[in-house]
């Protein structure tokens, strides 16, 4: 499926915990492995209905990025191997998850 | 098929065997207070009925509808009755979906000195025919808290139980 014959895209960004439960930025936080699990298997029960033609649907985990949430939480920057984003083009929202709508 | 499913189990069961017997001396349940959740019918009424025949203390079953639960509880008593089994049966209406009914389902049973050892959360909302859409987001959400948020409380309450007991838990997913 290339970009011209999909109508619409979904987006979901989700996270690695809902699988990574022992990881340690997530085993202090079951109710949001609980969560985003639902949600997500959410997404995933919709894609498996509508047709990529009509809507594209995709949920991504964007790794494990040192954001100001961890920062406001006292984490600091090198507890764990963090993602610093570049991956996504965090900071220039016109490149950011372009890669996943072609 | 049927090929493919006995490579992973030999000996498929369909009905009680020995070595799973309410009757057997090592699994009596005597002096356990058990709690099933849809305790009215089916599966739930099924092990209504095998905790009895194991000479559990009280088994509490909930549902909805008290006289499907009045009836049900008539029937085990009976059976009871001709098992020579000591159990007690205790109904309570209790709709999964409200908090309300939930914590007052608990709160009467510690009233009544009932600490419960055992707890079977058995009961669901089962959903509509249709995609999610179609039923719409409220009936979705309205399962979640039937399906989801009452078991959560239901172990909420069960795990925060006053005393010291070992307890045990059993979900049945259908």
């Amino acid at each position: 499926v290339s970009i011209i014959d999909i109508s619409q895209l979904l987006i979901n960004v989700t996270t690695g915990a809902m699988h990574m439960v022992q990881h340690p930025m997530v085993r202090g936080r079951p109710a949001y492995s609980l969560n985003k699990a639902s949600a997500t298997y959410a997404f995933q029960l919709l894609a498996d209905k509508v047709t990529p033609d009509k809507i594209q649907i995709i949920s991504f985990h964007p790794g494990l990025i040192y954001s100001g949430a961890w920062e406001a939480e006292g984490v600091p920057r090198d507890a764990v191997p963090f993602d610093d984003g570049k991956h996504l083009a965090l900071g220039n929202s016109k490149k950011s998850c372009i890669w996943l709508t072609c | 098929m049927s090929d493919i499913i006995s490579d992973f189990t030999s000996v498929i069961h369909r009905e009680p065997y020995p070595a799973i017997s309410p009757l057997r001396a090592e699994l009596s349940q005597a002096g356990r207070n058990v709690l099933i959740t849809g305790g009215s019918l089916g599966v739930g009424k099924a092990m209504a009925r095998n905790f009895m025949l194991a000479s559990a203390a009280h088994v509490i079953i909930t549902a909805r509808r008290l006289d499907v639960l009045k009836t049900a509880a008539a029937e085990l008593e009976e059976e009871a009755k001709q098992a020579k089994s000591p159990t007690k049966f205790i109904v309570k209406t209790c709709d999964m979906s409200k908090i309300e009914e939930l914590n007052a389902l608990w709160d009467d049973l510690k009233a009544e000195g009932i600490f419960v050892d055992v707890l079977i959360s058995n009961a669901v909302k089962y959903s509509k025919e249709g995609e999610i859409f179609d039923i719409g987001v409220g009936e979705v959400w309205s399962q979640f808290e039937a399906n989801v948020r009452g078991p959560l409380i239901l172990v909420d309450r069960f795990y925060k139980q006053d005393g010291e007991k070992q307890k045990v838990s059993v979900t049945v997913s259908l």
